[in-house]
């Protein structure tokens, strides 16, 4: 068992490394510490994995291992200066919208929107939307219950509607 | 939510360093899970570990994988052939195997289904005139624990997923007293996975050699052996900016302290002893499993 689970892990991650890195990446807004993250998650799975009995949670508990990854690095951060995310906001102000698409220009919205969520509903969303994960998981994942899951879920699509107004009956 | 929203989360770039970094945290754990069992090897997992795989009784059995490619896995068994009249007569024991040892193909076990297959050679050594060849039973044991992985992945998998298990074999070594059989076996999922055995049987007695035994038992000789290590692996790191060696580095508890007298040995066609270690045992992962041929002035004269 604990043979099928390491080499179960290394095969999860192997396979999934952009998935893990790109939630990362929503949580901190830095390849930098991204790139840690998925480091990081990766060293504590494969430590760890012989602790999970059912080897068919072991996807759900990769990606709690990367959420709760995620939230420690935006813990240490918020005890340290924040000059990193100011510049970041910086720089995305300053690109040139104008030469995107329509299309290209929407996705853009959707970014900013999505960085405007607090990290709980952000989570919500990406495993739901991005990740298509059941309720159910993103409850396993989150370490909540069901129910707190889904009424967060709907709460944040309300106010994610409330913000994109007809761009988000078009989309619909 | 339409497409849109989720192809702006898929375009947030990737970097090609994610993925170095994913293996570098296998790895990173991996060598210290390694280390934490051989610490204490009679600990709860590796009893569990040990318990997966056939003939692990005296010789040494060490599971690895590597983070990227897939690593060739040996297994040799070195056979004491008794064909020394003296000890023969000593030991008032006929030959098992004989002065010609022959290595056969037993059967052969293959299966695909789906993305899953395996090629699994089974070997055995024949002895003269019908004689049971003890450790044709080891052989068979090993081989057949791992047609049972195999299917028990099979099964466990329901279609889905890439499993990919190899095993060949060769004679390494045909000499006047020892028959070394070498099992390599590749097992390929995303990454690769590595197992290393070897041990060594008197085929008399069906009783195994360790290393130490076949160094007389001798504490000074096993030390001359590890010291004759050292020495390779510091030649080696000056002679070579790319070669690494656990030894003399920043993290001492990890360095390599010296043989035990268990490890995985067989004996080359220059009549040396040659060492083997599992990958992550004595370096870095990117440097394989690495073996070390020991001159035969600090062995002594081994017979072949």
């Amino acid at each position: 068992m604990r043979f099928r689970n390491e080499a179960e892990t290394e095969a999860l991650l192997m396979s999934h490394y952009e998935q893990y890195y790109r939630l990362a990446y929503s949580y901190v807004k830095s390849e930098q510490d991204a790139l840690d993250i998925v480091q990081e998650s990766a060293y504590k799975a494969i430590k760890g994995c012989r602790k999970v009995k059912e080897p068919d949670y072991l996807a759900t508990w990769i990606y709690r291992i990367v959420v709760n990854t995620s939230m420690d690095h935006l813990r240490k951060r918020r005890e340290e200066p924040m000059e990193e995310d100011i510049l970041e906001v910086h720089r995305n102000a300053g690109q040139p919208e104008t030469s995107f698409s329509g299309q290209t220009e929407d996705r853009l919205v959707i970014r900013e929107l999505l960085d405007r969520l607090s990290t709980e509903e952000k989570t919500v969303i990406i495993l739901r939307y991005f990740e298509e994960k059941k309720i159910e998981e993103i409850a396993a994942i989150t370490g909540e219950t069901v129910s707190t899951v889904k009424s967060r879920l709907y709460r944040t699509l309300r106010k994610l509607k409330t913000q994109l107004g007809d761009r988000w009956e078009e989309s619909e | 939510m339409n497409e849109n929203w989720k192809q702006a989360y898929e375009e947030i770039p990737v970097p090609k360093e994610a993925q170095e970094r994913i293996v570098a945290g296998i790895c990173q754990a991996k060598r210290e899970k390694q280390l934490e069992e051989q610490r204490c090897p009679e600990a709860g997992p590796d009893i569990e570990k040990r318990g997966n795989r056939p003939g692990t009784s005296g010789g040494i059995l060490v599971l690895k994988r590597t983070g990227a490619t897939a690593a060739a896995a040996m297994l040799a068994i070195t056979l004491l052939t008794n064909v020394n009249p003296t000890i023969a007569n000593a030991m008032e024991q006929i030959p098992v195997i004989g002065a010609i040892a022959k290595v056969v193909t037993f059967r052969n076990y293959e299966n695909q289904t789906n993305n899953f297959e395996a090629r699994i050679q089974v070997p055995q050594v024949e002895g003269g005139e019908n004689a049971e060849v003890p450790v044709n039973k080891s052989i068979e044991e090993y081989a057949d624990a791992l047609i049972h992985q195999y299917e028990e992945e099979l099964k466990a998998s329901q279609g889905e997923g890439h499993y990919s298990l190899t095993s060949t074999y060769e004679t390494v070594h045909d000499g006047e007293r020892y028959v070394s059989l070498r099992i390599n076996t590749t097992l390929v999922m995303a990454g690769g996975t590595q197992y290393v055995k070897i041990f060594t049987i008197d085929k008399a007695t069906g009783q195994e050699i360790s290393l130490k035994d076949m160094l007389g038992g001798s504490a000074d000789k096993l030390d001359a052996v590890s010291e004759s290590i050292k020495e390779q692996m510091k030649a080696q790191m000056a002679a070579d900016e790319s070669v690494t060696y656990f030894l003399d580095s920043d993290v001492p508890e990890w360095d390599f302290q010296g043989l035990t007298g268990e490890e995985s040995y067989y004996i080359n066609d220059a009549g040396q002893l040659v060492v083997a270690f599992d990958e992550y045992q004595v370096a870095p992962g990117y440097m394989g499993a690495v073996e070390f041929a020991i001159p035969v002035e600090v062995t002594g004269e081994l017979e072949g």
